[in-house]
């Protein structure tokens, strides 16, 4: 998987080839308009995380130049300006998805996988995490082959994680994607930690290995090992 | 010197200048007409009375024109018989004046003008019984300067009144604009270092006086303001820096000698904690921000209130669950509202979360839907301690917080009923606090409903 960052800011940009490399993705960066049009013109990318406010070109600018070379490369735009009509010229001019700086990097990892898997279909009916099992179709979710009793927004909750197994989600994405709340706010936080208290009271208590883990200043995570 | 206060002096004058130039005009021209007309009826009404007095005495005497020697010689007669001089008096010859007038007709006047200058007047008439034609005349020299003299006098009289208007119209309208230009130098001196300092209001009732007095009542206002800005500054400096503070520091204090893994990992978490603090206050200070630019963005749509309310509710109470608390609710059905979703959501959750927080354990939150005169109404009353009646108004300011001992780790950013009152308010609402009777406290959001 080979990924294009345009990026001006020489700390982000690093920050954003270390993060990507350590999740086994190839990485180029260009810090300039320019330089990230010639290169996404002359070589093969599977995706491209493009900033907006750029020296020289501005990022609508290239993207749009590159749509008009008929350029299909997925692009994801990363950018400090968030109204709605920022979002709308984004997308508008052939943006395949928007992030909002500054963003939780466990989201951009969420989001990054979510473009270069679209066109596939993976859907998984049935996900198994160590002694944990889960059936989307029917809903059930057993620890142990022990059934363990869920509310609706429990089990959103317990099978958004596990479609996310091994990452880190965090709250702005289990706001988003979870409560679908326009706007984040303190309220809705502390509504997710008692969520997330109790499906960790229901599935991980009397167990001897725990799943749901908490990463303090990140957010939570459902995985076997460890964070 | 303001290039404004003098403007305004020298047109007033010059229009009040152009108007009395206008009027004097008139005048002179209306006076010198009368004048002149009233001189030639004179000259006339004298001209018929001495041509009465010859007529007569010819028609007396027979025709003997000859007669007319006792009248003198200074009178200046000329009597033609047939065009022919008959009869002409030492004072016509004296004169120089025409023997022969024949281009006037009978009872015609005529003007003349002598070779030395002198003006005179003559009246012609003929007596038809003797063939007589008779001229007499009078010498108005005098008369025929009056309208040029009136003329000159008008002229002289009316650029000294103009003039003298001119300075006293300077003068007055300086006068009168003096507090403008007082109020003018003490505005000047007005910056955001002195709002306190005020406009002197010379006279209450004028036009000048109400216009300071607004002035003042604008400067109290922006005083106001300036003031709630300075707070805000300064509560925003104070809850930026905490958080950025602590990023450093824990920063600093970990770079300082080898740590275990562990510890490294324990400071990178604080520190993310706080970034994460920090993007919260700076991601509902720009939701302020842009609050206050206009309500651009938003999108209302009619709403089923009660139905937001019991949405707002359920997403809500496991927060009571986990305090122990009980939230009751009369929800009224059917009452449609026009807001933004999103928005007002965010107003009812933010004030309902403060009910959960300040309302200890076990207690409980009412919280109520239904139409009243101003229309649609929610109230959300808690049993916490309550606010004391006079910060009511207060804690919707931004940062306000009524217990100052309180830590951000329960106060939240200090934010959320600063944008529940932005958010009810451009939906056309209205939120405050009101007397809780027993309970703790009680916030009332009014809305306008929608049309039916």
């Amino acid at each position: 998987m080979h990924i294009l960052v345009v990026e001006d800011e020489k700390k982000v940009a690093r920050a954003l080839r270390q993060g990507l490399e350590r999740e086994k993705y190839q990485v180029t960066v260009a810090h300039t308009g320019e330089e990230g049009f010639f290169l996404a013109t002359t070589q093969a990318f599977d995706l491209i995380l493009l900033d907006l406010m750029l020296p020289g070109r501005s990022g609508i600018e290239i993207l749009q130049s590159l749509r008009e070379k008929r350029c299909q490369t997925p692009v994801l735009i990363l950018t400090a300006r968030d109204t709605v009509d920022d979002r709308v010229t984004g997308l508008d001019s052939g943006a395949d998805d928007y992030l909002v700086k500054p963003f939780a990097f466990p989201e951009l990892l969420a989001r990054v996988r979510a473009l270069t898997r679209r066109g596939r279909t993976d859907d998984v009916l049935r996900i198994r995490i160590g002694d944990l099992e889960i059936d989307r179709v029917t809903r059930r979710v057993t620890r142990a082959d022990e059934e363990v009793q869920l509310t609706g927004r429990e089990f959103e909750l317990l099978e958004y994680l596990a479609l996310n197994h091994g990452q880190t989600v965090t709250r702005e994405m289990l706001a988003r994607d979870i409560w679908r709340a326009g706007q984040r706010a303190t309220p809705l936080d502390n509504v997710i930690d008692v969520h997330i208290t109790r499906l960790r009271s229901k599935m991980d208590a009397d167990h001897g290995r725990r799943l749901l883990h908490t990463i303090r200043g990140v957010g939570f995570v459902l995985s076997e090992e460890e964070p | 010197m303001s290039r404004r206060g003098p403007g305004i002096r020298l047109r007033l004058t010059l229009s009040y200048m152009a108007v009395l130039l206008i009027i004097l005009l008139l005048l002179s021209i209306g006076i010198w007409y009368l004048m002149r007309d009233r001189v030639g009826m004179m000259v006339r009404a004298g001209l018929d009375a001495g041509y009465s007095t010859v007529e007569t005495v010819i028609i007396n005497s027979g025709g003997d024109i000859f007669d007319l020697r006792h009248l003198g010689d200074d009178e200046l007669i000329l009597v033609l018989m047939n065009g022919e001089p008959e009869y002409q008096t030492l004072g016509w010859d004296r004169a120089g004046l025409p023997v022969d007038r024949t281009g006037l007709g009978s009872g015609e006047y005529a003007g003349w003008t002598s070779a030395d200058g002198r003006s005179y007047s003559i009246r012609k008439g003929t007596i038809p019984e003797y063939r007589y034609t008779l001229f007499y005349a009078k010498e108005t020299t005098e008369a025929a300067a009056v309208p040029g003299e009136l003329a000159a006098i008008l002229v002289i009289a009316g650029i000294a009144a103009f003039a003298l208007s001119l300075l006293g119209g300077y003068f007055l309208a300086g006068r009168a604009l003096s507090p403008v230009r007082e109020i003018t130098e003490k505005a000047r001196d007005i910056s955001a270092d002195n709002l306190s300092a005020r406009l002197p209001v010379p006279h209450e009732r004028d036009e000048i006086g109400s216009l300071a007095s607004v002035f003042n009542d604008t400067l109290a206002r922006l005083e106001q303001s300036f003031e709630k800005l300075r707070r805000f500054t300064a509560d925003a400096s104070h809850e930026l820096r905490t958080p950025l503070t602590s990023i450093r520091s824990v920063g600093e204090v970990a770079l300082r000698g080898p740590e275990s893994a562990d510890s490294y990992r324990e400071s990178i978490q604080s520190m993310l904690e706080e970034t994460g603090r920090l993007t919260r206050l700076t991601d509902d200070l720009l939701m302020l921000a842009r609050g206050d630019a206009g309500s651009a963005g938003l999108r209302p749509v009619p709403v089923d209130l009660s139905g937001m309310v019991n949405g707002v509710i359920d997403e809500m109470k496991v927060l009571a669950e986990e305090k122990g608390q009980k939230i009751s609710t009369g929800l009224r059905d059917g009452i449609m509202i026009t807001a933004d979703r999103s928005t007002l959501t965010l107003a009812i959750s933010n004030v309902l979360h403060n009910a959960i927080m300040y309302t200890p354990e076990g207690g409980e939150i009412t919280v109520e839907t239904g139409i009243s005169a101003d229309g649609a109404y929610i109230e959300i009353v808690d049993s916490g301690p309550g606010i004391p009646e006079a910060e009511r108004s207060k804690v919707f300011e931004r940062f306000f917080r009524l217990d100052d001992a309180r830590t951000r780790e329960s106060g939240g950013s200090g934010l959320g009923l600063a944008i529940a009152k932005w958010a009810v308010e451009a939906a056309g609402g209205e939120i405050r606090f009101i007397d809780p009777g027993d309970r703790g406290s009680r916030c009332r959001i009014t809305l306008r409903r929608a049309a039916s």
